[in-house]
């Protein structure tokens, strides 16, 4: 009994571990509260610091369940980027150095180089205008009444929703690291 | 990409140009030119090399050095370069995903300011991730990009930032400038007596336009427009800043990005930029549709 006990125990902490092992990790982009649900009437459960390593468990809309230490709860989206912590994360206010120096940059699913070339400017340069290309293109275009059928099945509608202003300049300092401009 | 580069004549901008009304700095007026009339899309023309009149190319290129196009000006623009980038990265030969882009890009350009422009969607065969736009409507998106998108929401975000740069006139601004430094320079139109140069002269070399760097500020607003266009449209908001995001991921030594990055901020500094922006702002928004089951799979 004792030993089925053990054993069971033993294969729970495995899959715990293994769950753990493929949580996928990324990093607080600002100060937010981790909420019991998704949405900012839920009950506060913690409060997540910019610069954090968090564990990202799932997302429901606009909202993503991290887990920070012990502690689980539903921060904003956009208040969490997936993957490891990027060099502009560390630049001005954002993150400690203690974060900095152990943060594993660029060590994300798609670091591998893929021995394809890509455009560049010598082949853009040397394009020869191709109109058969741009019939093709005609051909296929879509008249505003196609598409608003085309949403409709869907179930699309068109909502309003204001632009968003311009952030002020330099809230994340260091943008110009990878600018490359 | 939004995915769309510019780099050479943005470096050899003087100041006291920029600070001459010519800054794209600031979050841009939108002006709005007059609707066309088409409704249809257009039978292409019979030689579309040839200009459509005499003095057709010196008239855009007034028009341009005033900041006064028109929408038809725009488009003819517009046509010229992306009949030069098809020359280098023809559509995908799938009818039904050309098809399937053009009616989500035309909703998404429907929750526009400009919903009336000619749009003309396409997918091209590149195994960059990239994405481009050209004065007039017309947007384009490599399969290597493609090819990484999870759902429509996805795509309804890249494409909006594409059309943002459409709606804010962001090349037409950029070619704008390059040919006011050229009058400058004394070689605007210098032994061109040809109309078909003389409107190849205007964008550059072949499709090297698509290679030119906007602005940073130009490429956030874009990132801005594009969020808000998709969530119009009653898509998930979050499409774009989720591609983002895994494009961010990229190897900054993969030939894949090499043109994505060195004409736009990092991937990761763009998504930095949107989540400030947006702030609490969507917190009451209600979830909208990703369209994963009716996204169009490359075969």
């Amino acid at each position: 009994m004792l030993t089925e006990l053990l054993r069971g125990g033993l294969l729970i902490g495995l899959a715990l571990a293994s769950a753990r092992a493929e949580a996928v990790t990324g990093v607080m982009l600002r100060d937010d509260d981790m909420r019991a649900a998704a949405g900012v009437s839920a009950t506060k459960v913690a409060l997540a610091k910019k610069g954090k390593i968090i564990n990202v468990l799932a997302r429901r809309g606009g909202w993503t369940q991290i887990q920070l230490g012990t502690v689980s709860g539903w921060v904003r989206l956009l208040s969490v980027r997936r993957g490891p912590a990027s060099r502009t994360d560390y630049q001005g206010s954002l993150g400690s150095a203690e974060n900095a120096a152990n943060s594993p940059h660029d060590t994300g699913s798609i670091t591998a180089t893929s021995g394809l070339r890509g455009l560049d400017l010598v082949d853009l340069s040397a394009a020869k205008f191709d109109a058969k290309q741009l019939e093709q293109l005609e051909r296929h275009a879509s008249v505003k009444a196609d598409a608003m059928a085309f949403a409709a099945q869907a179930g699309l509608t068109a909502r309003s929703l204001a632009y968003l202003p311009a952030p002020p300049q330099n809230t994340f300092g260091g943008l110009d690291v990878f600018g490359g401009q | 990409m939004t995915r769309l580069s510019m780099l050479i004549v943005l470096s050899l901008v003087p100041a006291w140009l920029m600070a001459a009304g010519l800054n794209d700095g600031q979050p841009l007026r939108l002006a709005f030119g007059t609707p066309p009339q088409r409704t249809e899309p257009a039978k292409p023309p019979e030689d579309a090399t040839k200009p459509q009149s005499e003095s057709s190319a010196e008239r855009l290129l007034q028009a341009l050095l005033a900041g006064k196009m028109s929408t038809q000006q725009e488009h003819q623009l517009g046509e010229r370069i992306i009949g030069n980038l098809l020359g280098v990265a023809p559509l995908v030969p799938d009818d039904g995903l050309q098809r399937y882009i053009n009616q989500v890009g035309r909703w998404v350009a429907s929750q526009s300011e400009r919903p009336d422009l000619d749009w003309r969607f396409g997918v091209i065969e590149s195994e960059d991730v990239n994405a481009f736009a050209a004065p007039g409507g017309y947007v384009m998106v490599t399969k290597g990009l493609y090819r990484r998108l999870n759902n429509e929401a996805e795509l309804a975000g890249v494409l909006g930032h594409e059309i943002g740069h459409v709606m804010s006139r962001h090349h037409v601004k950029l070619l704008q400038r390059s040919q006011l430094l050229a009058s400058l320079s004394g070689a605007l139109g210098k032994q061109v007596s040809d109309e078909h140069e003389r409107l190849q002269s205007i964008i550059g070399r072949g499709a090297e336009v698509a290679a030119r760097s906007l602005d940073k500020s130009s490429e956030f607003e874009a990132d801005r427009i594009g969020m808000v266009l998709a969530a119009r449209g009653g898509y998930d908001a979050y499409g774009l800043p989720l591609v983002l995001q895994e494009i961010g991921h990229f190897s900054e030594k993969d030939d894949r990005v090499a043109l994505l990055f060195k004409t736009h901020p990092h991937p990761d500094a763009r998504f930095n930029q949107l989540a400030e922006a947006v702030g609490t702002r969507f917190d009451a928004l209600t979830e909208g549709a990703t369209l994963e089951s009716r996204f169009y799979r490359l075969k």
